[in-house]
């Protein structure tokens, strides 16, 4: 019976809980699109993320849906995959609202394999009303991939 | 003894029916799932619920009537909570103008857009925000060594672009950071330029606060503050 009850006054607690904060946005990689007009036929996409089937790299540009609270500030997870020793560029970019450029944040990826890296903007950079993206710049010849990029908010 | 049974189970069918409300009002909101290490946000709360809920019940001390007395006492709070949120939730939800949430309506910022007095005073934040950037700079010991060195490197960097090596103005680095003063003429040019600079300066500088000054002929200098530091001015 005590059991019970406490089950119950904690799913129903749960519930309440979890409506007052923002939830995180996982993204695909496969949102990501090339940054460079004339690029578009050299980006390809998979199930799992997107990659590039040029021999050189190309930049390619992942929009980022963000919920702030009051508690304002920009984190992201970026995965992704290099088959082989390949190198990955990626930068959280923050503009404001008037498109005005706020901030940015990069890390520079070298090596094979799966990679999970994490990029931060403090809260003056990312104010309520600014708006993420990220920019990586992805080894040729689909050596590398972007699986997904994930908000923490 | 029967009787408090029922009052409770009853109490407990009544959070369990508004848990479920707020679940379904929470559905049409958003279906987002959680990763395992995003989980890691979410979980003091969870756990606070937890404990709150399941500590009381695990002290089996032998006292019945005092558990249930407890329990009750506990379920009255909860209903009065439950209650209260309830209101906030209707509140919140008949002062929206259509049938979609804005996530940032809790925001003390959430009149921006058409309060202008709000919108002076977030841009005059700014304007303070980035004083305390340039007043950083400016108290940043210089080494000449350090400098020299590091602005022929940004120099470098600046004129791989057609743009950036045109419209750069001024490149001053002291010990640790870079201050770079770029022209946009409003072309749309240096914005496209702008994410692939930060790209390249990926490796040396990955920071970069940027600020605009409106030279009042058309024309912005975008200010460029280039660090390698860990982390950044809260």
């Amino acid at each position: 019976m005590k059991l019970l009850l406490s089950l119950v006054v904690t799913i129903g607690l749960s519930c309440l809980t979890l409506t007052a904060q923002a939830t995180n946005a996982n993204h695909s990689g496969t949102i990501c699109k090339n940054y460079n007009a004339s690029q578009v036929t050299d980006i390809d996409y998979l199930a799992s993320g997107t990659r590039n089937i040029n021999a050189s790299p190309r930049s390619i540009i992942c929009p980022l849906v963000r919920a702030p609270t009051s508690t304002n500030s920009a984190a992201v997870y970026v995965d992704g995959y290099h088959s082989g020793s390949q190198t990955t560029t990626c930068t959280l970019y923050s503009y404001n609202y008037n498109g005005t450029y706020l901030g940015s944040v990069s890390f520079t990826q070298t090596g094979s394999g799966a990679f999970d890296r994490y990029l931060s903007l403090p809260a003056p950079q990312a104010p309520t009303y600014a708006t993420l993206s990220v920019l990586c710049t992805i080894p040729g010849g689909g050596a590398g991939i972007i699986y997904d990029i994930d908000v923490i908010q | 003894m029967t009787l408090l049974r029922s009052a409770l189970a009853g109490g407990a069918i009544l959070i369990i029916g508004v848990g479920v409300f707020y679940g379904v009002l929470q559905n049409q909101a958003t279906d987002q799932a959680v990763k395992s290490r995003s989980v890691e946000t979410s979980k003091p709360s969870l756990n606070s619920s937890l404990s709150v809920a399941i500590t009381p019940m695990g002290s089996d001390n032998g006292k019945p009537i005092d558990d249930i007395t407890a329990l009750r006492g506990e379920v009255f709070l909860l209903r009065a909570e439950v209650s209260s949120l309830r209101r906030q939730m209707l509140t919140q939800t008949q002062s929206q103008p259509s049938a979609s949430i804005d996530a940032t309506s809790d925001n003390p910022d959430k009149n921006l857009r058409i309060d202008p007095l709000a919108r002076a005073e977030a841009e005059n934040n700014r304007k303070k925000q980035m004083a305390a950037v340039e007043s950083d700079f400016r108290k940043e010991r210089s080494d000449p060594k350090w400098s020299s060195r590091t602005t022929s490197l940004v120099q470098n960097i600046l004129n791989i672009d057609d743009v950036t090596r045109a419209e750069t103005r001024s490149v001053e680095c002291r010990s640790q950071s870079c201050r770079i003063e770029i022209v946009d003429d409003g072309s749309g040019e240096l914005s496209k330029t702008m994410p692939l600079l930060a790209q390249r300066f990926a490796s040396s500088f990955p920071n970069i606060s940027a600020d605009q000054i409106d030279q009042g002929n058309g024309k912005v200098t975008t200010v460029l503050y280039i660090s390698n530091e860990t982390s950044q001015r809260k």
